[in-house]
């Protein structure tokens, strides 16, 4: 048992340097690098809107050099084909001249994938990543194909109003562990963006954990402790995001047309737990399930065109949802 | 030296340790807001009943005020018994109280859960310093304070209620059965003299027939009733007997109170008929007196101020002495003597306003000091309702009631012609005293109601009421005969006559009068033939009244 703190410890520490190394080059967005951080430490899949131009790409490249993962980037275009993405079957003649289909992996294999831009690909290609993003493997013909571990998506989206953009399925949406959005930095973040950029120099970004630590770290964030009336503070806030669900405000009655899913309760409880350890606690409280709920329900909720007509965000609904639930139900 | 290594404390005991502490003290805490609460409730009913009692008469015995504060007490306590927190609860509320993040809540599953992982053990162990924490850092729960303070101002109002209106004997606002007469029956508002001048002079009201038994009335029907009050409790067992006792101590107290008031207000009045009947023209107004007409006797003074132009000065400075005479007299009823002392005065000057209006609030103060005047057979049913509880109760009977029989005793062989000797002597020589100039008038034996140790040597006999009862008219010795035959005194008086001493009106239970030494003559009159009787025994030489 005094193992605990000590492996508690070096998570954090983990952790700390994490943000560290990603802090030497985005500049700000603390809650974006947590979030990820969260995400990794969880194993899920990390979705980030934002405009371009805000550093998404350079955050989920920086978070690569960090750890010392298999690395691979996808670029979503509209004419990307699903075998684009998790790779086909080639005819390989050998030398003595026989013929044999070969598998021939695609960016997908790696530990950490950088889906760019991921709403520019057609449904269908965003499908490839549906299997893969919840099995971790890639089924090819008749062959399944394991992915290594541990395996991360992180892609990156633009707002769903730009043009040439395909709004995600719900299915693939709901594999995203989180859905960060990405702001707009602030006039100081920004003038240090400009001196870390135009300049002749750069901080290096030093690889501070590698996969086997990072499985380490995710095992150990499973064994933190939530009570019960804690797991069903989650649950019951899930169940407020459905349309005359039990507990559901009249907001959601409202202007949700699908509510979240049993992933969003998982989701908001292991990052609780992930949450707790990184702030020194070995149990989850209230408090945590508060903080992780808008990442990991604003993309599963889906609103109804009332809302979209009267401006009401996901963000706006979840803040409402988490007043109107009660702590001790 | 080698130093042994400190025992590493099981996660689970340790835990468990602080947790029990902390439920004990969640229960406390919890027993006390019950408790509190329950008191609270407690002094809220005692508060209630003591001032329903109170406002209804009701007679509470002491455990009554003692069930609304205990029961409360003893169920809430009950209740805290079987309502000890578990372990969850308690770190629930523990972890919200302290705001310690469901460490404690979150251990405690741990612990029924028992898992292999080590973080959970670890957080066991985290939850036991954070509930060590919490043992120093404890805060009370945000009801508490305001629970005592309820209970504070409860209880406040409830010790207030119970020194105000509690059991007898220990309040300050008597919710006793006795309430005063003057509460009871409140005195009607009394008529200012112009209107009393004014006023047609009402027809004699004949004597309304006694009062059942059951229903006291007049003066001393709060006192009669009151002893009516303690027979009930009593026999109904809500009064012990030291309980009754003292009840009837304070009803009795009440009693000797307002009969001493009575005589002396009635001394008073006595005295100033005495003065007025100094003058011819006063001689109604001191009839009125003598009968106990007092409202009659206010008109007629107010009258004989408008009128006072019209006696001579001779006759105002006779008037003015005697009235003074009997100011003098009457010190024990400071505000008829100070009237009397006015009126006096300006009888004796020569302005006519000052002597009407003088006049006029003599009359008032006759009115007012008439209030205080009871009626004899009242007073003596009284006492005998109070001797009869005595007696129920096992106590000797009355000492006061005892002295006024032997004081009735007296005054019926100094009716006789036999000189009362020591003190029961002198209090029947009060009659005699009450009538000074003429022998007319009437006196009572002090018998009837006399209190315990207030019979005065000097105290005139209280009035025996006689409105439409017998009366007696007294003779002046040696100028006429005892009676007529034949008059009308014949169609009344069917009782045998007793020609040496004092006849007894007899069937109406009053006690013999005797005004003089000589055996005065006793008619059973009625008041509307009263005039005829006194005219009938007025002499040759005296006029009418003017």
């Amino acid at each position: 048992m005094s193992e605990a703190p000590r492996e508690i410890g070096d998570l954090r520490e983990t952790a700390r340097l994490i943000e560290q190394e990603v802090g030497r080059v985005i500049v700000g967005q603390e809650t974006v690098v947590r979030g990820v951080v969260i995400a990794l430490l969880a194993g899920g899949h990390v979705l980030l809107e934002g405009v371009p131009g805000l550093g998404k790409t350079m955050l989920v490249r920086t978070l690569a050099d960090a750890l010392h993962l298999q690395y691979s980037r996808i670029q979503f275009t509209p004419d990307l084909m699903p075998a684009d993405v998790s790779g086909t079957n080639v005819l390989l003649e050998d030398a003595s001249g026989g013929r044999h289909f070969t598998f021939q992996p695609g960016p997908i294999f790696a530990n950490l994938v950088l889906a760019d831009e991921i709403n520019r690909a057609t449904p269908k290609t965003q499908a490839a990543l549906l299997e893969a993003m919840q099995e971790q493997t890639v089924s090819v013909a008749t062959t399944v194909h394991k992915l290594p571990r541990p395996f991360f998506v992180l892609a990156t989206q633009n707002p769903i109003e730009m043009e040439g953009t395909y709004p995600l399925p719900e299915a693939e949406l709901d594999r995203f562990f989180f859905k960060l959005n990405v702001g707009y930095p602030t006039r100081e973040q920004m003038n240090e963006i400009i001196r870390r950029t135009t300049s002749a120099t750069s901080d290096p970004v030093h690889r501070v954990a590698d996969g086997r630590t990072l499985q380490a770290m995710q095992a150990l964030g499973r064994q933190v402790p939530i009570a019960s009336h804690v797991a069903d503070y989650a649950v019951r806030i899930v169940m407020a995001t459905h349309p005359d669900g039990e507990g559901a405000p009249d907001v959601t009655n409202r202007y949700v047309r699908y509510g979240a899913s049993p992933r969003a309760a998982q989701a908001i409880v292991l990052a609780a737990k992930i949450l707790a350890l990184l702030n020194g606690r070995l149990n989850v409280s209230f408090e945590d399930i508060r903080r992780v709920s808008p990442p990991a329900l604003r993309h599963r909720v889906l609103l109804n065109f009332e809302a979209e007509s009267r401006s009401v965000t996901p963000d706006i609904l979840i803040r409402q949802v988490l007043q109107s639930v009660p702590e001790g139900g | 030296m080698s130093v042994a290594p400190a025992p590493v404390q099981d996660p689970r005991e340790a835990f468990t340790s602080q947790l029990g502490a902390l439920r004990q003290r969640l229960w406390l805490e919890r027993a006390g807001v019950l408790v509190t609460r329950g008191l609270m409730l407690g002094f809220l009913v005692t508060l209630l009943v003591a001032v329903v009692g109170w406002a209804v008469r009701f007679p509470i015995p002491p455990l009554w005020y003692a069930a609304p504060l205990l029961v409360p007490l003893i169920l809430s306590l009950l209740i805290s018994a079987f309502f000890y927190p578990s372990a969850m609860s308690a770190a629930r509320i523990v972890d919200r109280r302290l705001e310690l993040a469901e460490q404690l809540s979150t251990a405690v599953e741990v612990i029924a859960e028992d898992p292999e992982e080590m973080i959970p053990w670890a957080q066991v162990m985290s939850a036991s310093q954070a509930a060590a924490w919490a043992q120093e850092h404890w805060r009370g729960g945000p009801r508490l304070g305001r629970d005592l303070a309820l209970t504070a101002i409860f209880g406040f109002l409830a010790a207030g209620a119970l020194l105000l209106t509690g059991p007898e004997g220990r309040n300050l606002l008597p919710r006793s059965p006795l309430p005063s007469p003057l509460t009871q029956e409140e005195p009607q508002p009394a008529p200012s003299p112009t209107a009393v001048a004014a006023a047609p002079k009402p027809e004699q009201p004949r004597a309304a027939p006694p009062p059942p038994n059951n229903q006291p009335t007049g003066r001393t029907a709060g006192v009669q009733r009151a002893v009516q009050e303690i027979r009930r409790s009593r026999e109904a067992g809500a009064l012990d007997a030291g309980q009754a006792a003292s009840r009837l101590a304070q009803a009795e107290g009440e009693l000797s109170r307002q009969t001493q008031q009575s005589r002396t207000d009635q001394q008073a009045l006595d005295r100033l008929g005495q003065a007025l009947d100094q003058i011819a023209a006063g001689h109604e107004a001191a009839e009125a007196l003598r009968r106990g007409d007092y409202e009659q006797a206010a008109r007629e003074i107010a009258e004989l101020g408008t009128e006072s132009d019209q006696l001579s000065q001779e006759a105002k400075n006779q008037l003015a002495q005697a009235l003074r005479q009997a100011a003098n007299d009457s010190s024990s009823s400071p505000e008829l003597s100070q009237a009397e002392r006015k009126a006096a005065d300006a009888l004796a000057g020569r302005d006519y306003e000052q002597a009407a209006q003088s006049m006029a609030d003599l009359a008032d103060q006759v009115t007012t000091r008439s209030r205080n005047v009871i009626p004899q057979s009242e007073l003596g049913r009284a006492w005998d309702q109070v001797n009869q509880e005595r007696r129920a109760q096992g106590q000797p009977e009355s000492a006061g009631s005892a002295r006024g029989q032997e004081g009735q005793q007296q005054s019926r062989q100094q009716g006789q012609g036999q000189q009362g000797q020591g003190q029961q002597g002198q209090q029947g020589q009060q009659g005699q005293s009450n009538q000074p100039q003429s022998g007319q008038g009437i006196g009572t034996a002090p018998s009837q109601g006399g209190p315990p140790g207030e019979q005065q040597a000097d105290d005139p006999a209280p009035r025996l009421d006689t409105q439409g009862q017998a009366v007696e008219v007294d003779l002046k010795p040696g100028d006429r005969p005892g009676s007529r035959p034949g008059d009308e005194k014949a169609e009344d008086d069917d009782q045998p006559r007793d020609e040496t001493g004092p006849i007894t009106a007899a069937g109406t239970g009053s006690p013999g009068q005797v005004n003089s030494s000589a055996p005065p003559e006793i008619n059973f009159v009625p008041s509307s033939r009263r005039d005829i009787v006194r005219e009938y025994f007025r002499g040759p030489g005296e006029a009418r009244n003017p």
